[in-house]
């Protein structure tokens, strides 16, 4: 485990404190990058900042651990989200250079951090699958994934217990094959 | 299902290949929507700390962007506006319709209990409860920025303003990530208690890229 594995935990506890250290620390060196690789001031700062969720969705994986310097991880999480912006908006002269060894933060070569930036890419995709699939299934699928035990879950949809466990069934169904389709 | 049945499914498992797969794809995905949808319900806090980081560490500034109008629709626009304000200015109370941050937990280390009950207090609208518990903590952290801003919101909400001024007034002083947000309540307190020169320099000291830009606009044109 690295050191830096605190900020980790200090996201999982939202240690308002600890958060601005990984600000102060990291911020000014990926804002560097990410300017110099042609993003805008506000561009780099909300890769920046959803980099940080990513990292915070991570985190709930108690199995997570910080393996590298976080500037480390974080450089390699915003890398990947600009190149699929870049590439998004098709800013092609832009992208040509977009992956050049950058020297001001050393990247991290470590296989264990860039599998969980593997998995957790993989994983965005069921939910940018999640955002496809049709309204009714995406509200039955979020709202059985939430607090409210079931039995009262289909009181409020307004529908009997059994037509939202195979409702829920047909849906994720759809969810399975889209998330297949477009690996 | 069944204790036959089950039994019966996880035979067909380890013959039907075809199966296998979907079962397995259908474990990952519920791992998947478990993990991510439950840390959703806590990500819109998460937001709440990271973005005031980010508007300092990442110093965005947004430009009015110009646009050319025809006369007639000056006219129409002035006049809506007009409208607007008029209607507004008969609502008493307009700027109190303000958007209250969610405090962040655990914001005090080695008083995470205390900071959490305030904290917890704070985000579900018992602010009288909180006071005494962010009162407590501010006293004994006066240079922590969190805080002090929380702090200085609950007493705004319980509309200790005379109080609640001096704290955000150092705030807005400050280099915090807070800075700019506690402007707007340091603008809001003094407003309250009609310290108007002092509302005015501070409602001015909101940007455009600031949550509370909009009714700090509207500090300005009440009093102007």
């Amino acid at each position: 485990m690295h050191t830096d594995h605190k900020y980790i935990e200090a996201l999982k506890k939202h240690d308002a404190r600890l958060i601005e250290e990984i600000y102060s620390k990291t911020a000014p060196g990926i804002r560097a990058y990410l300017i110099s690789k042609g993003a805008k001031e506000e561009e780099a700062g909300d890769v920046f900042q959803e980099a940080l969720i990513d990292l915070y969705k991570l985190a709930q994986d108690d199995n997570f651990v910080l393996t590298c310097p976080l500037e480390a991880f974080l450089l390699l999480i915003c890398k990947r989200k600009w190149i699929n912006i870049v590439e998004k908006n098709a800013r092609r002269g832009v992208t040509k250079s977009i992956d050049d060894g950058y020297t001001h933060i050393a990247a991290s070569d470590d296989s264990a951090t860039t599998l969980y930036a593997d998995t957790f890419e993989k994983e965005q995709r069921v939910l940018e699958m999640l955002e496809k699939i049709s309204e009714r299934c995406r509200e039955i699928i979020v709202a059985s994934y939430s607090q409210i035990p079931q039995q009262q879950l289909a009181e409020q949809m307004g529908v009997s217990y059994a037509y939202l466990r195979k409702k829920k069934s047909l849906c994720m169904a759809e969810l399975i094959n889209l998330v297949r389709n477009h690996k | 299902m069944t204790q036959e049945e089950r039994a019966a499914f996880e035979a067909e498992l380890q013959t039907n290949e075809a199966l296998r797969k979907d079962y397995e794809d259908w474990l990952y995905t519920e791992r998947v929507l478990q993990k991510q949808l439950s840390a959703d319900e806590k990500t819109q806090e998460l937001k709440n700390i990271l973005t005031p980081l980010t508007r300092k560490y990442f110093k965005v500034e947004r430009k009015p962007q110009g646009k050319v109008v025809s006369f007639k629709k000056y006219i129409i626009a002035a006049a809506t506006a007009a409208a607007i304000l008029i209607i507004f200015l008969s609502i008493p109370g307009g700027i109190d319709n303000y958007q209250v941050p969610i405090m962040p937990q655990a914001v005090v280390r080695g008083a995470e209990d205390l900071s959490n009950e305030g904290a917890q207090l704070f985000n579900k609208g018992e602010y009288e409860k909180a006071l005494p518990l962010l009162k407590q903590q501010a006293e004994h952290n006066p240079e922590d920025a969190t805080i002090q801003y929380f702090y200085a919101i609950a007493l705004i909400k319980t509309a200790q303003y005379e109080i609640a001024l001096p704290v955000l007034e150092r705030l807005s002083e400050g280099v915090s990530a807070y800075k700019e947000d506690a402007a707007f309540f340091t603008a809001l307190a003094a407003y309250k208690l009609q310290r108007n020169d002092t509302a005015l320099k501070y409602a001015q000291q909101v940007s455009e890229h600031s949550p509370y830009y909009k009714k700090a606009q509207k500090i300005i044109r009440k009093l102007n």
